[in-house]
């Protein structure tokens, strides 16, 4: 048990199986949800993103409309999305491998 | 092939692949200080401190803060990924259950394996379109240098510094990316085949007293 004085720090510094095991699932939770929200809203982001830059640079001109778009957003899921699903899911594998880990140390019998 | 043979494999697969991320990592970290150099020197900064506006400090600190963003992000990055690696092929070739290792459920080991599965295909294709790009830069960069030889003009030297920069980067990235996305995804693939302690014994007191 934490040896700090003041209640907060000791709630903050109290390791045990248990509270480490929970806080660990609470962070692969959050990074479960997140690699499924945070690459939709990046691709929503570049998309938006794209279409401005392209009309305040006049707009899309004839012929170009389809083939811009898609090497736009190809770039943007292959640069950016995939990364950001990937870090996610490396995030919710190392926090579930480690709160199972501390499951045995205690957290639940 | 038996499943001991196939984890066997895969370490002796991942033990290598770790020690080849280290070169990659030294390679990595000297292409970095190449391209800090041809950076400084192709960049505004290194025009005005050769035109003694700025001390040498000065010069020296920009050519160490970009070694160090660069450098440290990418070669310094793999090596101490891939010493990661070592460090779980070791405890996992020990052939020792160790009793804190976790129990994974079906569900569990099912979404890890898609995962690493994922990462791996998209390192092979990052690698692949970095080659292609490398490949470009590269020769844009001969053709520049070529260029630079006939004519001798300060311009040209300044263009093919900058192609030969970017053809670094490609390469530093493609690197970088590849060795690091794919022992990641090993290092997953390693966890999930770790003998759990679920099934060591504990000695009995009796046997311990004898």
């Amino acid at each position: 048990m934490s040896q700090a004085r003041h209640p907060l720090l000791r709630t903050l510094t109290a390791f045990t199986p248990a509270s480490t095991a929970r806080a660990l699932r609470h962070v692969a939770r959050g990074a479960h949800l997140l690699m499924l929200i945070a690459p939709l809203l990046r691709f929503f982001i570049d998309f938006q993103t794209y279409l401005v830059t392209t009309m305040r640079n006049g707009g899309f001109t004839e012929g170009q409309k389809v083939s811009r778009m898609l090497i736009g957003m190809g770039d943007s899921v292959f640069s950016n999305v995939i990364p950001l699903w990937i870090t996610f899911a490396l995030i919710w594998f190392f926090a579930e491998w480690s709160a199972r880990i501390a499951d045995r140390q205690g957290g639940k019998q | 092939m038996t499943p001991q043979q196939e984890n066997d494999m895969l370490l002796h697969r991942v033990n290598r692949f770790a020690r080849i991320s280290i070169f990659a990592g030294i390679l990595i970290a000297v292409l970095s200080l190449i391209y800090s150099v041809l950076e400084v020197k192709s960049s505004p900064v290194y025009h005005a401190l050769r035109d003694s506006r700025y001390d040498g400090v000065r010069e020296a600190l920009s050519f160490l803060t970009r070694f160090a963003r660069e450098g440290a992000s990418s070669g310094l990055y793999l090596i101490g990924i891939a010493v990661l690696a070592l460090l779980i092929v070791r405890i996992a070739s020990a052939g020792v259950k160790y009793r804190w290792l976790p129990r994974l459920d079906d569900a569990f080991v099912k979404s890890a394996t898609t995962v690493s599965t994922v990462i791996v295909a998209y390192a092979l294709l990052y690698a692949l379109l970095a080659c292609f790009v490398f490949a470009n830069a590269a020769s844009t960069a001969v053709h520049e240098w070529v260029r630079y030889f006939s004519a001798h003009t300060s311009a040209q030297l300044y263009s093919a510094i900058g192609a030969t920069n970017m053809a670094i980067r490609w390469l530093l990235g493609g690197l970088t990316r590849f060795f690091m996305f794919v022992l990641g995804a090993h290092m997953i693939r390693i966890l999930l085949l770790m003998p759990s302690g679920s099934d060591v014994e504990a000695p009995r007191s009796a046997e311990v007293k004898a």
